[in-house]
């Protein structure tokens, strides 16, 4: 794969709307080597997606202007230039088994709202290249499947139970939303995250963790009520090893100091 | 460059709905079936479709009957009979087939595909096509799910299928190339199937297809000696946009778009339809268009307008803009036209614009080609379709024959003995090798241009024998440059130039059998309008036109449409 990339500077006539169509003049005029990817020309088949000036986009229907920069999608082999590979994407639909178990004997199937936005989804990529956790040796798989996973379990007809399986992927996605703004579908990724965890406290206990930050008001009046002892107490080392073994609060993660809030500045 | 040699029960060329479909189904009888493609699974013109498809009749008095009589009357009597059958048969199959690896058809408010949840087509007598919220894609991404999760399925992305191997009159398999490493790759198969899609892209822009539709399966097919039948029949969808540049050709919608009351109108004002244009076929919309564009009374973006101001006060009209809506389906209208054009304020400026092949490579209702051992599926066959196609039957056939055609190789037995000739593989590598770093003088890329725009401007809509014999010569001048002077870069990775080059030399090959298709059929039937023969012939011209390569030279023959012309009541 490409060890050595470089930029280069192109000039594109004015009649170039849009960032394709500056690609394939590129290509036909200038470069016989430049290599990018295209399918349908209108922000259908989601293959053109690249950088552009940093942010994923699909280059069909991005508008060009000068100083463009252009570059191929991150967390991809590339290929060379702004192709990418995208073969590795058939590994993780078996590994997580997405693929639908129809119910028997349904007769009537009335879809959720939910199911309709993830079914927008063309596979563009743009929420992987951008994803902070994504390739992190976490075995984080990106909103990508996030996202399949997601649509089969609010899909009617699957049979499988998909809730306690979502649980343990959605728990590595750090609700940055990038893959959010990236979507050129506006499948809200997040939103879907956030109502799958809704669900799932629905069901069970809610953690003594979760518990406290979801009462930020009442935790913050207790720990600047004693700022002085509470500070003491958490920087005792088997106060922090319980903490992490029993509330799962990371004990190598240096805590804030507290103090008392006066009123006066 | 590395030779690799694989051993498959069964290879499937091209992966769009009609490929997946037949390489489930043939996993299901053989132990190991390899899917090859050119871009992903789930690529090429499936991806890119509305995915609307048509049941065998759930509304009250329809039938399968019925809609085979909507098809070969729509076909204009040139269909196959015996497919069309099937396929009228079967449609409902094809509806479950689908959902059951994930897609999804609107259902009705009781959550039911009934008539209520359907759609009626320009040329269907009843409602009967479902709509897919999720459009193409959502079927590409259902089928690749289907297939990933499929153990006997080995997947070849990236690998561009050069020729179809075949030795004493059996087709052995299939050369082609990584394109990643430029490697060549040998498929040794007892059954290969054959489903590469359309050639759209010889008329671009002025096509709806997808980049990968270069006609890459009828020139293999043709190349290797099968039989390919009406080839001249190229459907020109009627309403497509006509600027700016970067969307021209692009998509817009049916007939059906035109509502009870949309009007059609020239170039010079002049009203060329203004009622029921949404119960005329695509062939039927696109003639009265071909008419005004052949006497140049066209709008300064070489098209016709549409009005729909007509139909803002028509209920089912209006629910049907918000559903189209709510899949930001005319975006492309709001930026392209304005906001005025989006609300049905203004026209729309739509042309004509290549969509799909009814011709193709001749297939009997179990899918055989004329060719031993050679399957062929979708898009790339034809027959079924006749003269013109009726929307949402394209999306039914693909997945009824790939089923068909799945099925068909549980009776191919591996001939483990029989290995292909090292010396056959090496002459067919030989024919193609040479084009890495080729020095000539033209690149492949400027050709294809020139035959696009040849194609365009002679071989487009309305056809007359001048400028069709025109093009044959023309033809063969490129064909000349490509044997010649092609220019071709050496890279390793990805080369995008042998890409250009190979589809090149299939684009000229399919070109070539339209032109000799269209040039015989002297009358005007369905999707094959000439100017020369402006009426339909049907003394002379109920025949099929079929095309085959003996040695270097191409022989056509015609066979008599096995239509009955009594349709059922």
């Amino acid at each position: 794969m490409d060890s050595h990339p470089y930029m280069k500077d192109y000039n594109v006539p004015r009649t170039a709307e849009t960032v394709l169509e500056a690609l394939i003049y590129i290509y036909d005029e200038i470069d016989s080597t430049l290599l990018f990817s295209y399918g349908c020309r209108y922000r259908v088949c989601g293959r053109c997606t690249i950088k552009i000036n940093g942010k994923p986009s699909l280059a069909c229907e991005t508008s060009i202007r000068d100083g463009m920069v252009l570059e191929p999608l991150d967390h991809f082999p590339v290929i060379r230039d702004l192709g990418i590979d995208r073969s590795g994407l058939i590994d993780p639909l078996r590994k997580h088994k997405i693929s639908l178990s129809l119910m028997e004997g349904l007769d009537a199937a009335i879809q959720p709202p939910e199911f309709f936005q993830l079914i927008k989804c063309n596979e563009c990529l743009s929420c992987i290249s951008d994803c902070p956790v994504f390739n992190q040796g976490l075995e984080y798989d990106g909103p990508f499947f996030g996202v399949k996973i997601a649509e089969l379990h609010y899909d009617v007809r699957n049979r499988r139970k998909l809730l306690g399986y979502l649980e343990s992927y959605l728990e590595k996605c750090i609700l940055c939303k990038r893959c959010d703004t990236n979507c050129p579908w506006d499948i809200k990724f997040s939103e879907i995250c956030t109502k799958i965890k809704g669900e799932l406290y629905k069901r069970k206990k809610t953690s003594v963790r979760d518990w406290l930050i979801s009462h930020p008001r009442l935790v913050g009046f207790l720990v600047t009520s004693m700022p002085f002892q509470v500070n003491t107490f958490f920087k005792k080392y088997f106060v922090r090893r319980m903490m992490g073994k029993w509330l799962g609060i990371e004990e190598r993660m240096t805590l804030p100091e507290y103090r008392r809030i006066s009123k006066k500045l | 460059m590395a030779i690799k040699k694989y051993d498959f029960d069964v290879v499937v060329l091209g992966a769009g709905g009609a490929g997946c479909a037949a390489a489930i189904v043939a996993a299901n009888y053989q132990s190991s079936v390899a899917l090859v493609t050119k871009e992903s699974i789930g690529s090429g013109n499936t991806r890119i479709c509305e995915a609307e498809m048509v049941s065998s009749g759930i509304a009250e008095g329809d039938s399968p009957k019925i809609l085979r009589d909507d098809m070969i009357k729509g076909g204009e009597f040139l269909n196959n009979a015996e497919i069309v059958e099937l396929i009228s048969t079967q449609a409902s199959n094809a509806i479950q087939f689908v959902e059951q690896f994930g897609h999804f058809f609107r259902r009705d408010e009781e959550g039911k595909l009934s008539e209520k949840a359907a759609n009626r087509l320009g040329g269907h007598s009843f409602h009967r096509s479902f709509i897919s919220p999720g459009s193409g894609v959502a079927l590409a991404r259902a089928l690749r799910n289907a297939i990933g999760n499929t153990k006997q399925i080995s997947i070849f992305e990236d690998t561009l299928i050069v020729s179809l191997l075949k030795e004493e009159n059996q087709i052995m398999g299939a050369l082609a190339v990584d394109l990643k490493t430029s490697d060549f790759l040998v498929f040794q198969s007892s059954a290969t199937i054959l489903a590469t899609g359309g050639c759209g892209w010889l008329y671009y822009p002025q096509t709806t297809n997808n980049r990968s539709a270069t006609g890459d399966g009828y020139a293999i097919a043709a190349e290797a000696g099968a039989e390919l039948i009406d080839m001249e029949m190229v459907q020109f969808f009627p309403f497509a946009m006509n600027h700016p540049a970067h969307l021209a050709g692009v998509i817009l919608e049916e007939p059906v778009l035109a509502g009870p009351k949309g009007k059609l109108i020239n170039g010079l004002g002049e009203i060329v339809a203004d009622r029921d244009i949404n119960r005329m076929t695509r062939a039927q919309v696109t003639a009265l268009m071909a008419r005004e564009i052949a006497a140049g009374k066209t709008t300064k973006w070489g098209g016709l307008k549409l009005d729909l101001s007509g139909n803002l006060d028509v209920a089912e009209m209006i629910r049907y803009k918000h559903a189209n809506d709510e899949k930001s389906r005319f975006e492309k209208v709001r930026r392209a036209y304005g906001e005025d054009a989006f609300n049905w304020k203004e026209p729309w400026d739509v042309s004509p614009s290549a969509h799909y092949m009814m011709g193709g490579v001749r297939i009997d209702r179990y899918c055989h080609t004329t060719l031993n051992n050679l399957f062929a599926v979708g898009e790339v066959t034809g027959g079924a379709m006749g003269a013109n196609r009726l929307g949402s039957t394209s999306i039914a056939e693909i997945f009824i024959m790939g089923i068909e055609a799945g099925r068909q190789t549980a009776g191919s037995s591996a001939q483990a003995s029989k290995k292909i000739r090292d010396s056959l593989i090496f002459e067919e590598i030989e024919k193609v090798e040479h084009l890495f770093g080729r020095k000539g003088r033209r690149r492949p890329v400027q050709l294809k241009k020139e035959l696009q725009q040849l194609m365009r401007e002679e071989v487009g809509v309305v056809r007359d024998e001048r400028r069709l014999t025109h093009a044959l010569s023309e033809i063969g001048r490129l064909e000349d440059e490509t044997e010649n002077n092609l220019s071709v870069s050496l890279i390793r990775r990805f080369n995008t130039e042998f890409i250009d080059a190979i589809e090149l030399k299939n684009m000229l090959a399919c070109a070539k059998m339209i032109v000799i298709s269209a040039r015989i059929r002297k009358e005007s039937r369905g999707a094959h309008l000439r100017l020369d023969y402006p009426d339909k012939d049907d003394i002379h011209w109920l025949k099929n036109i079929v095309i085959r390569k003996e040695g270097k030279q191409l022989k056509t023959s015609l066979i008599g449409s096995n239509m009955e012309l009594n349709l059922s009541k």
